[in-house]
C-alpha cells in the first residue's frame, strides 16, 4: 500500500464520515453504545461461566452458584433487551441513510451549471455512483463497515485487557522443569509470534479480498449495466414488444442473453475460486493457531498457574481477540474499497461552478423593455471540435414575435440555450440592455425566460405541482394559466381537477395525458412563470393539425405583449411572426418578414418553404 | 382478500423446490452434489466445538499424561480445520452457482417477454405478472437464488437438530420438549411481526418507488434544462425530504414490531439458561462428571441455535417460494394466437395480397369503450392507403390489429380472403414490415438495429443498402466502424448517438431491410426537417412497388402520393376516397387539410 494512497484514503474516509454523520448525528453514537454493551454481555458470560466451572471443581458453594448464574442470566437479559432495542433503531437509521445521501447528491446535481450535463466526466461519475449504489446499496454497506470497525476495535480492547491476566498468571518458581519452561517469557514470546503470524496471514488474505472487491466492482458494474439494460430498459418497455415480434427477434435475444449468461458465469467462477482458495488458506492458519492456543492454555492450567475453569475463558478470549483483529482488518480494507466509491461522491460534491456568477440584479421592468444583443457569438460544445454557431450577431426586438427556422442541426436550439445562459459563448458576448449577461445574477437572469423546450419534461406528480414547479402551488393562478393554454375543458372532466396526477406511476387515479395535452401543460407552466420573454421550441411537432391550429391561433393571446421566440421547422408557423430568422449551418443567413424572404427568390427560406408547401398546392 | 403472509402458494413450496431442483439439474448438475457439504463441515465444527471443553476438563481432572493430551488437542484442531475448509469451500461454491442459476433463469423470462402474445404483456394484469416475476430474478436477495442457499442451510440445521437432539436426549429427553416449546413460541411471535411487514408492504413500497423515481429524475440529463429554467431544484428536494420522512416512519414502525419477538426471545433465553444451569449443576452435585456439564451446556445453546436457524430457513423458503410462484405464473401464461402449424403463406405469385377487415371491433382491457367499432375496410393488393385522423382516433390500433399484435373481440381479418387466425402467428407476422412511431432503438450495433438479427447472421450489404435508401448512409459512413458501430454506451465505450431524425431513418431502414410484402409506416416524418421529409415522399413510390402499403400521418401533405385515404375518428371510418374526392366532399378531411394548408395557401394566392 503506497503511503500516499493510504493518506489520501484516510482523508477521503474522514470527509465521508463527516458527511454521513451530518446526515444523522445520532447514528454513530448509538453504534458505539451498542458495541460496548454487546461486548460487555459476551465477556460477562465468559468470565462468570468460568467461575461456575471452577466452583463445580471446587467448593460447590450454593450461594456462589446462585450469584454467578444470577449475574450471567440477569445481565444477559438486561443487556440483550437494550442491545436489541438499539439494534432496531440502528437498522432503521442505516436503511434510510442511502436515501439521505441520494438526496444530497441530487441536490448538488440539480444545482450544477448546465455545462456539466454534456460533460462525459460528470456522466461517468454519476453513472459510477448509481451503479455502486445499486450493488447492494453501498451507503448502507459503508455504515455497516464503520459499525464493524468500531465493534471490532472495542472487542480487541476488552480481549486484551482480559488476556493480560493469562500472561500475568504465574506459579512461584519451582524446580519442575516444565513449570520453568511454561513460566518463561520464551513461551509467551512463542505464542505472540504465532499470533502475529496468523494475523499476518489474515492481513494478506484480507488485502487480497479487498483487491478482489475492487476488481469485482468494476467488472460487476459493466455486467450489471448490461443486465439492467436488458431487463429494465428493453424488456421493461412494453411498447418495444411490437418490434420484438414483428421483427422476429428470438434469435437475436437468445444470442445476446446467452453471451450475457456466459460472461457472468465466467466472471463469478473466477471470483469464487479466488475467494475460496484464500479463505481456505486462512482457515488453515486459524486452525493451527487454535491448536497452539489450547495447548498453551492447557499447559498453564496443567502447572496450576490458572484454574481449569478459566481454560475455556482464556481460550475463548484469545479467539475473540484474533477474531477481533481479523474483523478489524476486514473492515479496514473494505472501508478502503468503499473509499473508491466515496471518492466519486466527494468529487461530485466538490464540483465547482464553471460559469462566472455575477451579482447584478436584473431590472424588473413592467414595460418589458428588454433588449438582447448577440455580438460575434461563436459556440462549440465542450465535447466537440465543430463550431455549432459561427459569428452570430443580431438584436432581438422588444415585444415582437420572432420565428427561428432552419433544418435539423442548424443551431436553432443551441442559440436558445445560449440566450438563456445554459451555456456561455465560446467567443463573443451577449448583452441585456447593454450589459454583458455574465454580470447579472444567474438566477435572476434566467427568471426572464419562460421556455418550452422540444423535449420538455413533466414529472409524475400532480398537474398543479408541475405547472407551478412547487410543492405548494397557487391554485388560482394554476387554473388561470391552464385555461389560457386551452386545458379548461380537460381539467373540468377530471374528478380531481388540477390535483390529478400525471401518469399512473404514483397514483392509481393518475391519467395518461395525450401528447397534445402535455404540450398545453408545458405552455401553462411557461405562463405560470410569467417571464417577460417566452420561447417555444417545436411545440407542435407531435400534434395533429387541429391541435396545432389551436396553438397557433391562441399564440397571440397567450403571449400578450411579451417578447416571443418561436422555433420550428414547420414553416406554417412563420405566418404569424413579424420577424423571421433563418439558420443554416450555425449562421443566420436570412432575416426579414415572410414576404421579404420569399421575394428574395432562391434563398434557403424559399427552398424550405417550397419543399413543404408543394404538397398543399391546389391541383391546377 | 387474503393477506400476503397468509397467501397460499399457488404451487406450494415443495413443488417450487422441485421446480428449482429441475432447473439446477438442467443447468448445473454439480451444484446438487455440493448441497450436503456445508452440513458436514458445519456439523464437524459444532460437534468438535462442544466436545473440546469436556475433553480438556476430563483429561485434566483424570490426570491423563500431558503428552496424550497435547496429541488429542492437536487432533481436534486438525478436525476443526478440515471442517472449516469444507464449510468454506462448499458455501462459496453454492453461493456462486446459485447466482449463475438465477441469471440463467432470467433468460427464460426474457424469452417469454418477447414471444408471448403482445396483449399478454401490455394489459395491466400481464404487466403486473411480468414485474412480479422479475422480482424473483433481479438481485442477489431474489427467490431463485436464495432458495438454493437456504436449502443448503436447512440441511445443515436439520443435521444439527438430529445430532444435538440425540446428545441431549441421551441425557434427558424432556429437555428437548422444553426447548422445542420455547422455539415454537418464538416462531409464532416472529410470524406476527412478519405479517405486519407484509401487510403494509404495498404502502411503503410505493414510497420506495417515489424515492427511486426522484433519484432518477434529478439526475436525468434530459430534465436538466427544465429543472434550471423553472428553478425546480427546491421543489424536487422538498419532495425528496418529504418522502424520506415518510419512509423513515415506516422503517421505525416495522422495527418496533420486530422488537416484540426480541423481547419474548430474551425472556425465553433467560428462563432456558436459568433452568439449564440449575439442572446441570444439580446433576454434577449428584455425580455427573464436570466435563459433561460443559458439554451439555454447549449442546443446549447449540440446539436452540439450530432450531431458530431452521425456523428462519422456513420463513425464507416460504418467501422465495411465493416469488417463484410469480415466476411460474408468468412463464405459464397462455397464448391465444395460433402457435401451431398454420396454413402455408401466400406464394410469390399471390403477392402482394389484399387485407380485409370485416366488422372488426376491438376494446383494450383497461377501457370500457371500444377503440375500434365494427370497422369494415378492404385494402386492395398493391394499394397505397393513407390513414389520417386526430390523436387517439384508433390509427395505431388498426395497425396492431392488422399485424395480429391484437386480436379483435368481434369480426375477422382476412388476407387474400383467408382468416389470419389460420396462419401460424410468427409466419404471418413475417409478411409485414412496420415502422412504428415509438419503435425501439437497441443499444447494439447499427447493423443489428437494421437486421434485428445477430451481427454474425446479418446481411451487411443489404444493411448498408437499406441505410442508404432510408437516408442514413451519410451519417453511418462518417462513423469509425460504419454499420458495426454500437449505439450508446451499454455494450461499448465508444458508442454513437443518433438525433431524433436519424433515429426515424434507422427505423425506416429496418422496415426496408425486411422487405416484406406489406409496408406500414406510422408517422415516419415527425422528427424530419422539410428536405428529409420531401426526400421520403419522393422515395415512397419506389419503396412500395409491388407491395400493399399503409401510411399513417398527421402531415396531410403525405396523402398526395397515396391511392386512397381513409379518415378515422373514434374508431370508425368516417370518410374514404382519393384526395380530390374528399376535398370535393368538403367534410372533416377537407377541413383538416384546410387548417394545415391555410398558412401555405395564402402565400400561393398572394404570389399569383
Amino acid at each position: 500500500m503506497k503511503k500516499g494512497g493510504l493518506k489520501k484514503d484516510l482523508n477521503i474516509f474522514i470527509r465521508s464520515f463527516k458527511l454521513l454523520h451530518s446526515l444523522d448525528r445520532k447514528l454513530f453514537p448509538i453504534v458505539v453504545l451498542h458495541s460496548v454493551l454487546e461486548s460487555a454481555k459476551y465477556f460477562i458470560t465468559i468470565i462468570f461461566s468460568a467461575a461456575v466451572l471452577d466452583e463445580l471443581l471446587g467448593a460447590r458453594d450454593i450461594r456462589r452458584f446462585i450469584l454467578y448464574v444470577g449475574i450471567i442470566i440477569g445481565s444477559g437479559l438486561i443487556l440483550k433487551l437494550i442491545c436489541d432495542f438499539l439494534q432496531r433503531i440502528m437498522s432503521a437509521k442505516m436503511r434510510i441513510m442511502r436515501h439521505a445521501m441520494q438526496k444530497e447528491i441530487s441536490r448538488k446535481i440539480t444545482q450544477l451549471d448546465y455545462e456539466y450535463m454534456d460533460s462525459p466526466d460528470l456522466h461517468n461519475l454519476r453513472q459510477k455512483i448509481l451503479e455502486y449504489e445499486n450493488m447492494s446499496g453501498t451507503t448502507y454497506q459503508i455504515t455497516v463497515n464503520i459499525r464493524n470497525f468500531i465493534t471490532s476495535f472495542i472487542q480487541i480492547g476488552t480481549s486484551v485487557a482480559i488476556t493480560a491476566g493469562l500472561f500475568a498468571a504465574k506459579v512461584s518458581a519451582s524446580p519442575n522443569a516444565l513449570v520453568r519452561y511454561i513460566n518463561s517469557p520464551f513461551t509467551i514470546l512463542l505464542l505472540l509470534v504465532s499470533m502475529a503470524a496468523v494475523v499476518l496471514i489474515q492481513l494478506l488474505h484480507t488485502k487480497k479480498m479487498g483487491d478482489y472487491q475492487v476488481e469485482i466492482n468494476e467488472s460487476a458494474m459493466r455486467i450489471n449495466r448490461k443486465g439492467i439494460y436488458l431487463e429494465e430498459n428493453l424488456m421493461g418497455n412494453y411498447n418495444y414488444g411490437k418490434d420484438f415480434r414483428m421483427y422476429d427477434t428470438e434469435e437475436l435475444f437468445t444470442s445476446v442473453s446467452s453471451d450475457f449468461v456466459n460472461s457472468f458465469d465466467k466472471f463469478i467462477s473466477r471470483f469464487i475460486n479466488k475467494v475460496a482458495k484464500s479463505q481456505m488458506k486462512n482457515a488453515v492458519a486459524e486452525g493451527f493457531f487454535s491448536g497452539i492456543i489450547y495447548i498453551f492454555v492447557v499447559l498453564k492450567a496443567f502447572i496450576g498457574a490458572i484454574t481449569i475453569g478459566s481454560i475455556m475463558k482464556y481460550a475463548a478470549v484469545i479467539q475473540k481477540l484474533t477474531d477481533g483483529i481479523a474483523k478489524f482488518l476486514m473492515a479496514f480494507v473494505l472501508i478502503q474499497v468503499n473509499c473508491k466509491f466515496l471518492n466519486n461522491i466527494l468529487e461530485l460534491m466538490d464540483l465547482p461552478d464553471i460559469k462566472y456568477h455575477g451579482t447584478l440584479p436584473v431590472e424588473k421592468r413592467s414595460d418589458h423593455e428588454y433588449e438582447i444583443e448577440f455580438k460575434n457569438v461563436s459556440f462549440k460544445y465542450p465535447s466537440s471540435d465543430e463550431y455549432v454557431l459561427k459569428n452570430l450577431s443580431f438584436r432581438l426586438n422588444i415585444g415582437e414575435r420572432l420565428a427561428v427556422v432552419g433544418m435539423n442541426g442548424a443551431g436553432k436550439t443551441t442559440m436558445i440555450k445560449l440566450l438563456c445562459r445554459l451555456y456561455d459563448p465560446t467567443e463573443g458576448e451577449i448583452y441585456l440592455n447593454g450589459i454583458d449577461i455574465k454580470k447579472y445574477d444567474l438566477n435572476e437572469y434566467m427568471s426572464l425566460f419562460s421556455v418550452v423546450f422540444q423535449d420538455f419534461k413533466m414529472f409524475s406528480f400532480s398537474v398543479a405541482q408541475n405547472i407551478s414547479a412547487s410543492v405548494s402551488p397557487d391554485e388560482k393562478r394554476v387554473g388561470e394559466c391552464a385555461d389560457m393554454a386551452g386545458l379548461k375543458e380537460r381539467m373540468q372532466m377530471l374528478p380531481n381537477g388540477i390535483d390529478t396526477y400525471i401518469k399512473r406511476d404514483f397514483d392509481e387515479a393518475g391519467v395518461d395525458f395525450s401528447g397534445g395535452e402535455m404540450q398545453k401543460m408545458a405552455i401553462s407552466r411557461a405562463l405560470y412563470k410569467n417571464a417577460p420573454i417566452i420561447i417555444l421550441d417545436e411545440p407542435t411537432a407531435s400534434l395533429d393539425p387541429i391541435s396545432e391550429f389551436e396553438i397557433y391561433s391562441k399564440f397571440d393571446s397567450l403571449v400578450g405583449n411579451k417578447t416571443a421566440i418561436y422555433i420550428s421547422h414547420r414553416l406554417s408557423s412563420c405566418r404569424f411572426c413579424h420577424d423571421i430568422m433563418v439558420f443554416d449551418k450555425g449562421e443566420i443567413i436570412q432575416r426579414g418578414t415572410h414576404d421579404e424572404l420569399l421575394k428574395a427568390g432562391c434563398g434557403k427560406y424559399s427552398e424550405l418553404w417550397q419543399a413543404q408547401a408543394q404538397y398543399y398546392e391546389e391541383e391546377a | 382478500m387474503k393477506k400476503p403472509i397468509d397467501k397460499i402458494s399457488t404451487h406450494g413450496a415443495l413443488s417450487n423446490l422441485a421446480f428449482m431442483a429441475r432447473k439446477v439439474k438442467e443447468n448445473d448438475k454439480r451444484l446438487l452434489f455440493h448441497m450436503p457439504l456445508p452440513m458436514i463441515g458445519g456439523l464437524g465444527i459444532a460437534v468438535l466445538g462442544i466436545f473440546i471443553p469436556k475433553i480438556i476438563i476430563d483429561s485434566l481432572t483424570n490426570n491423563i499424561p500431558l503428552g496424550n493430551l497435547i496429541i488429542i488437542i492437536a487432533a481436534v484442531a486438525l478436525g476443526l480445520t478440515f471442517s472449516q475448509i469444507l464449510l468454506t469451500y462448499s458455501s462459496r461454491k453454492i453461493e456462486g452457482r446459485s447466482m449463475v442459476t438465477r441469471i440463467s433463469l432470467t433468460s427464460l423470462w426474457m424469452r417469454k417477454t418477447i414471444l408471448t402474445d403482445y396483449e399478454n404483456i401490455t394489459c395491466k394484469a400481464g404487466q403486473d405478472k411480468k414485474r412480479k416475476a422479475l422480482e424473483s430474478l433481479e438481485s442477489d436477495t431474489s427467490g431463485t437464488e436464495v432458495i438454493i442457499t437456504e436449502s443448503a442451510q436447512t440441511l445443515k440445521n436439520i443435521g444439527g437438530i438430529l445430532i444435538f437432539g440425540g446428545i441431549l436426549g441421551f441425557m434427558n429427553p424432556y429437555i428437548l420438549l422444553l426447548l422445542a416449546a420455547g422455539a415454537i413460541i418464538n416462531i409464532l411471535v416472529s410470524r406476527h411481526a412478519l405479517k405486519y411487514e407484509q401487510k403494509h408492504k404495498d404502502e411503503y413500497i410505493s414510497i420506495d418507488n417515489k424515492l427511486y423515481y426522484l433519484r432518477e429524475q434529478c439526475v436525468e440529463i434530459d430534465n436538466a434544462k427544465d429543472i434550471r429554467m423553472y428553478s425546480m431544484s427546491e421543489w424536487l428536494i422538498d419532495m425528496f425530504e418529504s418522502f424520506i420522512g415518510q419512509r423513515y416512519k415506516w422503517h421505525k414502525k416495522v422495527e418496533y414490531k420486530k422488537y416484540v419477538p426480541n423481547v419474548v426471545d430474551s425472556l425465553i433465553i433467560f428462563l432456558r439458561d436459568g433452568l439449564a444451569y440449575a439442572y446441570l449443576i444439580y446433576q454434577v452435585i449428584k455425580g455427573m462428571p464436570v466435563g459433561d456439564f460443559a458439554l451439555y451446556l454447549g449442546a443446549i445453546a447449540g440446539f436452540s441455535v439450530w432450531l431458530s436457524g431452521l425456523s428462519d430457513n422456513m420463513s425464507e423458503i416460504k418467501r422465495c417460494s411465493l416469488q417463484i410462484d410469480n415466476l411460474r405464473d408468468y412463464l405459464d401464461m397462455e397464448d391465444k394466437t395460433n402457435r401451431g402449424k398454420g396454413l402455408p403463406l401466400p406464394k410469390n405469385e399471390e403477392l402482394p395480397f389484399s387485407i380485409t377487415l370485416k366488422d372488426v371491433s376491438y376494446k383494450y382491457s383497461e377501457s370500457d369503450e371500444y377503440t375500434i367499432e365494427k370497422m369494415n375496410l378492404h385494402i386492395k393488393k398493391d394499394e397505397k392507403l393513407a390513414v389520417v385522423g386526430v390523436n387517439g382516433a384508433g390509427k395505431t390500433t388498426l395497425v396492431k390489429l392488422i399485424c395480429s399484435l391484437l386480436t379483435p373481440q368481434e369480426g375477422e381479418i382476412l388476407i387474400n380472403g383467408t382468416n389470419i387466425g389460420e396462419y401460424n402467428i410468427r409466419e404471418y407476422q413475417s409478411l409485414f414490415s412496420v415502422a412504428f412511431q415509438d419503435a425501439c432503438i437497441l443499444s447494439f450495433t447499427i447493423a443489428e438495429n437494421v437486421s434485428m438479427r445477430p451481427k454474425e447472421t446479418s446481411d451487411i450489404t443489404l444493411v448498408n443498402e437499406s441505410l442508404k435508401r432510408a437516408g442514413l448512409a451519410e451519417k453511418v459512413d462518417k462513423l469509425k466502424s460504419g454499420a458495426m458501430t454500437y449505439l450508446n454506451n451499454i455494450f461499448t465505450d465508444e458508442g454513437a448517438d443518433l438525433s431524433g431524425g436519424e433515429k426515424q431513418k434507422l427505423i425506416l431502414a429496418r422496415a426496408l431491410y425486411k422487405d416484406a410484402p406489406v409496408l406500414i409506416l406510422d408517422e415516419p416524418t415527425a422528427a424530419l426537417d422539410p428536405i428529409a421529409e420531401a426526400a421520403l415522399y419522393d422515395e415512397y413510390a419506389k419503396m412500395t412497388k409491388g407491395k400493399t402499403s399503409v401510411y399513417i400521418s398527421h402531415r396531410l401533405s403525405s396523402t398526395r402520393f397515396c391511392d386512397r385515404i381513409i379518415f378515422i375518428e373514434n374508431g370508425e371510418i368516417l370518410e374514404e376516397g382519393t384526395h380530390a374526392e374528399l376535398m370535393k366532399k368538403g367534410g372533416k378531411y377537407a377541413h383538416m387539410f384546410e387548417v394545415q394548408s391555410h398558412y401555405y395557401k395564402k402565400e400561393m394566392e398572394e404570389a399569383l
